[in-house]
């Protein structure tokens, strides 16, 4: 490009200059036009600027649809994820909720005691954890022994859990409160060790 | 560069006076620098092109140096598109802007000497650069792979030829400003600006996480878009209407395109399905649309300005490559807005298609 013209005719090699020759209207028609068309694409495809929407959504609206709903819903989700990482239950009881019965651990899917209305017992066993001989599903188990999750998991942590193990595999128990669980944390505060099943039994469910 | 004798060696411009200085005593003050300026871009076209070879060969051998750690792929491929770009594209870009300033100023190049020095210092900086890509110092950010011990001469470099580049539109004789200068200006200003944020917010004290990649891209495309786009539209709006001997057809149109593609231009670059918040590669989008309307008005201006000037194609070969430049980037540009949609990029994401863009703009 650094070849000058040479052979340009002018001794004085003019410099370019410019006419004037107004820009058309429809060039001005069509930036109001692209304007326009920009402002309804960010519309629909820029998510409402917010920071949580990324592609292929395109509004916060969709990303929240796709979150757990509030109440059993959000319990649920949450008590999935303390089953499934926080407590790691999973490893022992299954992600089928079936347990390995060849190594004493019982299932949680149709279990009597985890399907029972009011979670009274199964409340203890998290709190205390359990060991010993136990029937489950008419089979017997001899526990070799589930750890106490008093110290480590919340009333909310213990209270998700037990609506995800009691509303997942089939199993449709009601949803277990917060509440329910703090008021038998308080009431069994002194007590040491493990639950025996055959202990528990004479704990009243209600209780 | 005209050919004819210089008859004198006068640098230093004298004070601002109402005479313009003679186009052969303007080629004479620029000519060492941009001389100098030229050559190592040819030069270092010249190896980004062999870097380039190597790269390509190895997808059909992939045998090839394999045993040796400078030649492996994800060394020489960085090390021939910094060679590209630093070494040949922003050399010549440069070269050609400090030239034209200097003419469309009508007056004398500033401290061509400086320029020189300028000149060596930023081969200094891409051989250092390149070379650290090469033992492995790259910073693996696209299109600024040079370590951190290379940029800053590269910027120190940059500052010693634009201040003598911009004393130069300083002192001009020429009171109208021309299209390609206000392109220029732009452009002087514009690479210190994203170099240097970039480099600081990726390289020295680096942004977290993905923002790193925005920050990535917004650079890239403000350097071709902005940068290397400006200087190379400069040097179009220039020689279209000198080699065809016709005036620009419209300044109005060329102010539309400069003001739309200064604004719309650097917005662009954020592919879409970029795992960045969906608002970011949307405005891309937009923005990348919207740069139609500078196109649409440089492609009206050009063809104005040459229809009826056909016959002149044949016989300039210089006008040939100008008109070859300008389609091609119209052709790039066109291809930008067209991919810049999600249903396009989906297809074409990933493939050689967006390389294949990037050439043909430079």
């Amino acid at each position: 490009m650094k070849l000058d013209p040479n052979k340009s005719p002018a001794p004085q090699e003019p410099e370019p200059t410019t006419g004037s020759a107004p820009a058309p209207v429809w060039l001005f028609v069509l930036v109001a036009l692209l304007a326009f068309w920009g402002m309804g694409f960010l519309d629909s495809h820029g998510g409402g600027f917010d920071a949580r929407v990324y592609a292929p959504y395109n509004s916060a609206k969709e990303v929240e649809d796709e979150w757990p709903k509030s109440g059993a819903g959000a319990a649920f989700a949450r008590g999935e994820l303390v089953y499934r990482e926080v407590a790691r239950c999973i490893l022992c009881h299954q992600p089928t909720g079936l347990g390995s019965p060849g190594q004493q651990y019982p299932p949680l899917a149709k279990s009597e005691w985890v399907l029972a209305r009011e979670p009274g017992r199964v409340i203890r066993i998290v709190l205390n954890g359990l060991q010993g001989p136990i029937t489950v599903t008419g089979q017997q188990f001899n526990s070799n022994g589930m750890v106490p999750w008093r110290d480590t998991l919340t009333d909310q942590q213990i209270a998700d859990v037990l609506t995800y193990i009691r509303s997942e595999w089939g199993n449709n128990a009601p949803e277990v409160k917060p509440e329910q669980v703090k008021a038998i944390r308080d009431k069994t505060a002194g007590r040491p060790g493990q639950w025996l099943a055959d202990e528990l039994l004479k704990v009243l469910e209600t209780e | 560069m005209i050919a004819t004798s210089s008859s004198s060696h006068t640098v230093s411009p004298g004070p601002r006076s109402g005479s313009v200085a003679p186009p052969a005593e303007i080629d004479a003050s620029c000519r060492v620098a941009v001389m100098v300026l030229l050559a190592c871009a040819a030069a270092w076209l010249v190896v980004a092109s062999g870097f380039g070879l190597i790269a390509s060969l190895k997808f059909h051998a992939p045998n090839l140096l394999a045993d040796s750690p400078w030649f492996t792929y994800g060394r020489v491929q960085p090390a021939r598109v910094n060679a590209l770009i630093y070494g040949f594209a922003a050399q010549a870009g440069l070269g050609i802007a400090l030239w034209m300033i200097a003419r469309l100023g009508r007056t004398l190049l500033v401290q061509p000497g400086y320029i020189v020095v300028g000149a060596l210092l930023w081969n200094v900086g891409v051989k250092l650069g390149v070379f650290g890509i090469l033992i492995g110092d790259t910073t693996s950010y696209e299109w600024l792979e040079m370590p951190g011990y290379a940029s800053p001469i590269l910027f120190a470099a940059y500052a010693i030829i634009g201040i003598p580049a911009l004393l130069t539109f300083h002192h001009r004789r020429e009171p109208t400003l021309y299209v390609s200068q206000w392109f220029l200006l732009a452009a002087l200003f514009w690479f210190p600006w994203i170099y240097s944020t970039a480099n600081l917010l990726l390289v020295f004290f680096p942004v977290r996480g993905v923002l790193q990649a925005v920050v990535d891209w917004w650079y890239v495309n403000n350097l071709s878009q902005i940068w290397l786009g400006f200087i190379g539209l400069a040097a179009i709006f220039y020689f279209l209407p000198k080699l065809t001997a016709r005036p620009l057809y419209s300044n109005y149109l060329a102010i539309l395109a400069f003001s739309t593609l200064a604004l719309f231009g650097g917005w662009g670059g954020i592919h879409s399905g970029a795992p960045v918040p969906a608002w970011m590669p949307s405005l891309s989008t937009v923005f990348t649309v919207l740069t139609a309307i500078p196109l649409i008005a440089i492609t009206i201006n050009l063809n104005r300005t040459f229809t009826g000037a056909i016959a002149k194609l044949k016989e300039s070969l210089p006008l040939k490559f100008v008109v070859f430049g300008a389609v091609a980037y119209l052709l790039a540009g066109a291809l930008a807005i067209v991919s810049a949609f999600p249903q396009f990029s989906q297809i074409t994401h990933f493939t050689l298609f967006t390389p294949a863009r990037t050439q043909l703009f430079l």
